[in-house]
């Protein structure tokens, strides 16, 4: 897989003239996974919008090689929808099917594929809102997969979901960097962050990026949390997040 | 009788493909507005001989704008639907009784006249069937994923098509749906059968499905019942309708409480 994602000063938002991000520099290649860090309203989910094609209004360059995919909060996708794991996968096969032709064997097996992928063959049949957060998220994934995606864009994929569970989704992310594509996340946990290839600091504008070891230390975590960083007692800091609502 | 159980059956498939929408999008208020607005339009059109249902189709469609207009950051949408539904009800008395002076017929327009059915009517809504079985054929995917995750459905690549695919074939199907339940029980014909069977589908399929047949079921069953007992159709198929939807909602109560995750989790 030969996925690559170059930005060049990218500014983006949702009113022309008022950019909720500006002046974004990436240059990731294939097999390499980038974390997004910053606060809530700094910016994470219109840089990914604005990868995707969905910002209202965007400035700057965007070179992707290979497919985009998005992969929502699990939180946000509907648990009394009637669909079963492998119907969330096949809809990943829906961008390549005419309207006039029916999903193809194909198309199944990829589905089914991207099932076994994520470690979820045995739940096709399972119904989407009886699933376990972290397997609706690993679903998800596997929608992404079915897309054929060379670069998957993530959103909070850890959040609402337990602590093994993270882990597994993790380790999964791991694996599917490792077979050549671009995993891009967005976070406000540090320790998550910390286990990324690179980490993008962002709060409007781009604080900073580079492997954890350079960007993530104190001048930068202010910078990037500014107010919401509070001094713990023993005088480690910590990050003040609400709960992501938007 | 043959030509309101053919009516029945015509409108089945439409209470199966778009009923599952409804539940699904929570346009259930929606059908029920567009249903009400469709009422001066008959009006007007019984009095000026304009056909009924392009009459219909013209206001509930202005009805289905209007909402759209209306609705904002200071009206919610579905205050805007209450809105519009209650000035379009209130024209359409206004212009029955002292405009047009059409009050024999106000009882068939907001209630149906399912046992007046002629050929006319089924022509009609077999041309409806049509118009929502193509709009289905072409944005069915994008329905479905809309509904079931609306803010990504742009991210998996399929064509977006827009909501108003949607809210236009609800209001071909309601203005088909008219004949046989009238502008205020639509929703007895149309959203009825899918919220009720909704509960016990693992599929859009299956949902689409069940609903259809149940519609068609309980629509001959109402139809029967009004015959035999001398009741008004449209009503007797509301209330088997709402019969239905109460008898699963017990059903779905009863698997709870025996500690099931309920039917939904079975």
């Amino acid at each position: 897989m030969d996925a690559a994602l170059r930005v060049r000063g990218l500014t983006a938002g949702y009113v022309p003239g008022v950019p909720a991000i500006e002046d974004v520099e990436l240059d990731i290649a294939g097999g390499h996974s980038l974390a997004v860090l910053g606060p809530n309203g700094g910016g994470k989910t219109t840089l990914f919008r604005a990868l995707l094609g969905q910002a209202p209004w965007r400035r700057g360059e965007i070179e992707v090689r290979g497919a985009l995919a998005y992969v929502p909060q699990t939180e946000r996708s509907r648990l009394d929808f009637p669909i079963d794991a492998l119907g969330v996968a096949l809809m990943g096969r829906y961008g390549t099917t005419p309207w006039y032709r029916r999903l193809s064997r194909a198309d199944r097996r990829a589905a089914h594929a991207a099932l076994e992928r994520v470690g979820l063959g045995d739940h096709a049949r399972t119904p989407y809102g009886e699933l376990s957060g972290g397997q609706r998220q690993r679903v998800l994934i596997a929608r992404a997969l079915a897309q054929e995606a060379g670069v998957l864009l993530l959103d909070e994929p850890m959040s609402g979901v337990d602590r093994p569970s993270a882990d597994r989704v993790l380790a999964l992310l791991a694996e599917l960097r490792d077979e050549g594509r671009i995993v891009l996340i967005s976070t406000h946990d540090i320790d998550h962050a910390r286990r990324f290839d690179g980490v993008l600091c962002i709060n409007r504008t781009q604080i900073a990026c580079g492997s954890p070891q350079d960007v993530l230390n104190a001048e930068v975590l202010a910078r990037t949390y500014g107010a919401e960083l509070v001094r713990l007692g023993d005088g480690a800091r910590a990050i003040v997040v609400q709960h992501h609502t938007h | 009788m043959q030509r309101a159980a053919l009516e029945l059956a015509l409108l089945a498939p439409l209470a199966g493909i778009l009923g599952a929408q409804i539940v699904l999008r929570g346009l259930a208020f929606y059908a029920h507005g567009v249903g009400t607005a469709a009422f001066p339009g008959l009006v007007v059109a019984s009095a000026t001989g304009v056909p009924a249902p392009a009459a219909a189709l013209g206001t509930g469609l202005l009805f289905a704008g209007l909402t759209d207009g209306l609705r904002g950051p200071r009206l919610a949408a579905d205050a805007a639907t209450a809105l519009a539904l209650v000035g379009a009800l209130a024209i359409g008395v206004v212009l029955a009784s002292d405009v047009f002076a059409v009050g024999a017929e106000v009882d068939q327009m907001l209630f149906g006249s399912l046992l007046a059915i002629g050929a006319d009517e089924l022509v009609g809504t077999l041309a409806a069937l049509a118009v929502v079985a193509c709009l289905a054929a072409v944005f069915r995917r994008d329905w479905a994923v809309t509904a079931f995750d609306p803010a990504h459905a742009g991210s998996l690549g399929i064509r977006r098509a827009g909501d108003w695919t949607l809210l236009l074939a609800i209001a071909v199907a309601v203005v088909a749906a008219l004949d046989a339940a009238g502008a205020l029980l639509v929703s007895a014909v149309l959203v009825l059968p899918a919220a009720t069977v909704r509960p016990f589908a693992r599929s859009m399929r299956g949902l689409e499905l069940a609903a259809g047949a149940l519609a068609l079921v309980q629509g001959l069953l109402g139809l029967w019942l009004a015959y035999e007992l001398n009741l008004p159709p449209g009503a007797a198929i509301a209330l088997v309708g709402g019969a239905a939807f109460t008898a699963s909602l017990a059903l779905v109560e009863v698997s709870r409480l025996r500690g099931g995750a309920g039917p939904e989790g079975a």
